[in-house]
């Protein structure tokens, strides 16, 4: 089904709208909440809450990218669940690594008064102005949390390259963010 | 072990850029024939400069989406939309023109509310409007009569109509065109104003209508064989929209590079 079709089964709030999504979207929130979580249940819990949260923001939400707005809800409760899991200590064995994106920018070095969006907007403004390969890749490893086997896989890129990528990028993105009064 | 703040920032992305990061393949870019046709484009614009009514020299993008930018230069915003993979360069040396002031059965309410939360982009239209694309990637000639309801007259019309629950307004010439809304650039307005100069003739058909306290002038030429507004299968059709007070000032007509001309009292010579 088309997705502008599941959007209007939302939005008549007609049920077969979760069914439909589950059929043509549930893998990829799959795969987005297990690359976070590891964890078979925790990320069938994530996939099913995503249904929810589309459910409860169509309408007034239209999405213009549907695939891209259920990735985005499915990465945010994700990450949500992770982070109350690391609390617990429930599950020390996380496969999605932070350290990387959080070596670019570290909690006490953001400049005061930003908030997240600000700097999320600042880092996708730096993105814009990279070849499009530098930002699949920076984006399928920091956003989707992909490994570097299933990036170099997807684009057909040698392993080394997609680190090389990452480095590089993340060099530049942290001068960015400095030259921009992001990062103090 | 918390998660970082960094992490929570990148869930700002906008969904273009995921978008994108979804495809299976990489938008390369164009090959060496591609850069040739992109760059006797670029001649080809740099030659119709002194007939386009805005010149970009030193704009700065000040929202780069995935096929779209916002350009602002002395002080004004503009939205420019280019096909994938050919984005103009918009340094010291670029030059860019606004794109035709036509806005195709556009939601007004919703184009304004995606231009200022910068979000908006050619998909936005082609769904907004419920045109398909047509061969050439731009948004289709929409076959009026197929969709709305009831038949539309087959007469000369403006008016308003509510299809999915959003409410466009329209202007049509016939039962065989599609409708257009144009706004004239100021440029084009006082072309218009001298190439009109008489009361409307057989050939020239000008009505005024007010439409939710808006006055709205409708010019219509047929049977001509040239005409600076464009050509469309043998009738010719352009209209200027007024909508003073409100909408005159409003940002975002500024943000899609058009200019609504303001002198009420000469429209409707």
């Amino acid at each position: 089904m088309e997705d502008r079709a599941i959007i209007a089964l939302y939005q008549t709030r007609n049920e077969q709208a979760i069914r439909e999504t589950d059929a043509k979207y549930g893998k990829l929130c799959y795969q987005i909440a297990y690359n976070i979580l590891s964890r078979h249940e925790d990320s069938e819990e994530c996939v099913n809450d995503t249904y929810v949260g589309a459910w409860n923001a169509i309408p007034p939400a239209k999405p213009t990218h549907f695939r891209a707005f259920l990735c985005k809800i499915t990465r945010n409760l994700s990450l949500k669940r992770l982070a109350y899991l690391r609390q617990e200590k429930r599950n020390q064995d996380m496969a999605v690594s932070l350290s990387d994106l959080e070596a670019i920018l570290p909690d006490d070095r953001y400049a005061p008064g930003l908030t997240d969006a600000d700097v999320g907007r600042a880092i996708e403004s730096f993105l814009w102005l990279q070849k499009p390969e530098v930002r699949c890749v920076f984006v399928r490893r920091y956003y989707f949390f992909d490994s570097v086997v299933d990036i170099a896989k997807r684009y057909r890129f040698t392993e080394s390259k997609v680190k090389n990528m990452l480095f590089q990028t993340r060099n530049r993105l942290k001068e960015y963010l400095i030259e921009e009064g992001i990062e103090v | 072990m918390k998660i970082p703040a960094v992490a929570k920032a990148v869930g700002y992305f906008h969904e273009d850029l995921i978008a994108e990061a979804l495809e299976d393949k990489i938008q390369r870019k164009p090959i060496r024939w591609q850069k040739w046709a992109a760059l006797a484009a670029c001649l080809a614009i740099l030659l119709c400069i002194p007939f386009a009514h805005t010149v970009w020299e030193d704009a700065k993008v000040v929202h780069q989406g995935a096929d779209y930018a916002i350009a602002q230069e002395n002080g004004e915003y503009y939205l420019i939309m280019y096909k994938e993979g050919v984005r103009p360069n918009y340094g010291n040396a670029g030059v860019a023109l606004v794109p035709p002031p036509d806005i195709y059965f556009a939601s007004v309410a919703n184009m304004k509310d995606f231009l200022l939360e910068g979000k908006f982009t050619n998909e936005h239209l082609l769904n907004i409007s419920g045109f398909e694309k047509a061969s050439n990637g731009l948004p289709a000639m929409l076959d009026l009569n197929a969709i709305w309801e009831p038949k539309l007259p087959e007469e000369l019309r403006v008016g308003r109509v509510t299809w999915r629950g959003v409410n466009y307004e329209y202007l049509i010439g016939d039962g065989k065109h599609q409708g257009k809304i144009s706004v004239l650039s100021e440029t084009k307005y006082k072309e218009a104003k001298e190439r009109y100069t008489k009361a409307p003739s057989e050939n020239v058909v000008v009505e005024t209508y007010t439409m939710d306290g808006f006055q709205i002038t409708v010019q219509v030429e047929y049977g001509a064989k040239t005409d600076i507004f464009g050509e469309g299968n043998g009738s010719y059709y352009h209209a200027h929209l007024e909508r003073f007070p409100k909408v005159a000032n409003m940002e975002w007509l500024k943000g899609i590079g058009l200019q609504l001309y303001t002198d009420t009292a000469a429209e409707t010579d």
